[in-house]
């Protein structure tokens, strides 16, 4: 009976123990790095954001609306060091996360990975370096191909 | 024969005047065979109680009642640490598998979405609703950047093998 419960309670517990997001995991992993700085916008404060007035801006509204929360890594130090180590995090979770675009040249690289859940974007995850500076976007929410459309054709470059 | 010796032994007997002597003999006459008809309802009595003499306590009687008597002997048991701690630890188990239950149920039955973040951890940088739009805004933007840098250097890429394929094809014409 004993043994029932602990096996039981085990699994149990493995159900409920909470994921972390990409930025959260690389943030630990790099404790205590004094370069990183860490943006963090809570659920909460996305549900505040929302209640905000703001003008002419709905496009950009409705897509914060599909966003749960966002983490936000910067530093302007050593930003090809920090990019390969987000990237050994990202291969080590490649389980958990597909990659979905990634550009790259001389001075900048970019790459956008996604975590999928029953068809649905949870997570976006954008790992940016720009000579020295290293950035890392995190979004976690309901994503979807639509918004990923919309998100792109925000800052389509208008061609003549 | 003559019984009236027996008779008046009886009746002394049932005065409670008969020595013990005499008793004695009134326990052998009736332990005969052969009684006279009109003594026979005193045989049993007398016979009774020579039966009843004879019964004797058994010799293991005296150890048999003194350890029914005597008070069981109560060994001091030696009580460890994990031991005296037991219930508190199997209460403490039972409340932390409740709790993880109700937490599992809560997540089953009442979560919103797909979302399994731990959000309980995250520290709000900003108080400022404004200031987090701006934010979110700028960092919206910048994936948006991205995004379009990359499917453009992805076209560029996919034009440039089309036109090697093309290439190749008309050099091996």
């Amino acid at each position: 009976m004993k043994r029932v419960l602990l096996i039981l309670w085990i699994s149990l517990i493995s159900v409920s123990v909470c994921a972390q997001d990409f930025a959260s995991r690389f943030l630990e992993s790099h404790k205590p790095d004094t370069n990183l700085t860490c943006v963090t916008i809570s659920p909460k404060m996305m549900e505040k954001v929302m209640d905000l007035d703001v003008e002419n801006e709905d496009k950009l509204m409705d897509m914060i609306s599909k966003l749960k929360s966002m983490q936000l890594l910067t530093t302007q130090v050593n930003g090809q060091k920090y990019y390969k180590e987000a990237l050994g995090v990202l291969e080590k979770n490649s389980d958990r996360f597909e990659q979905f675009l990634s550009f790259e040249d001389k001075s900048e690289n970019f790459q956008i990975m996604v975590r999928k859940k029953r068809n649905a974007i949870i997570e976006l995850v954008m790992l940016m370096r720009e000579d020295d500076n290293f950035t890392v976007i995190n979004f976690t929410g309901n994503m979807s191909k639509d918004f990923i459309a919309r998100l792109a054709k925000a800052m389509e470059p208008k061609h003549s | 024969m003559d019984y009236k010796y027996i008779e008046q032994l009886i009746e002394r007997y049932w005065q409670c005047e008969t020595s013990v002597m005499e008793e004695q003999i009134l326990r052998s006459f009736f332990s005969q065979k052969e009684i006279p008809a009109h003594l026979l309802p005193y045989r049993e009595v007398f016979v009774y109680q020579q039966a009843q003499q004879e019964v004797k306590l058994s010799a293991d009687f005296d150890e048999k009642v003194l350890a029914a008597i005597e008070a069981p002997v109560v060994k001091a048991k030696h009580l460890t640490m994990v031991s005296r701690f037991m219930p508190l630890m199997k209460a403490a188990a039972m409340i932390a598998f409740v709790i993880t239950l109700g937490n599992v149920a809560q997540r089953s039955f009442f979560a919103e979405d797909n979302l399994d973040y731990n959000y309980e951890t995250y520290k709000d940088t900003y108080k400022d609703p404004q200031m987090a739009y701006e934010k979110l805004s700028s960092a919206l933007m910048k994936v948006s950047e991205g995004i379009n840098k990359s499917q453009a250097q992805l076209s560029s890429d996919s034009i440039l093998n089309a036109k090697n394929q093309v290439d190749s094809v008309s050099v091996t014409e």
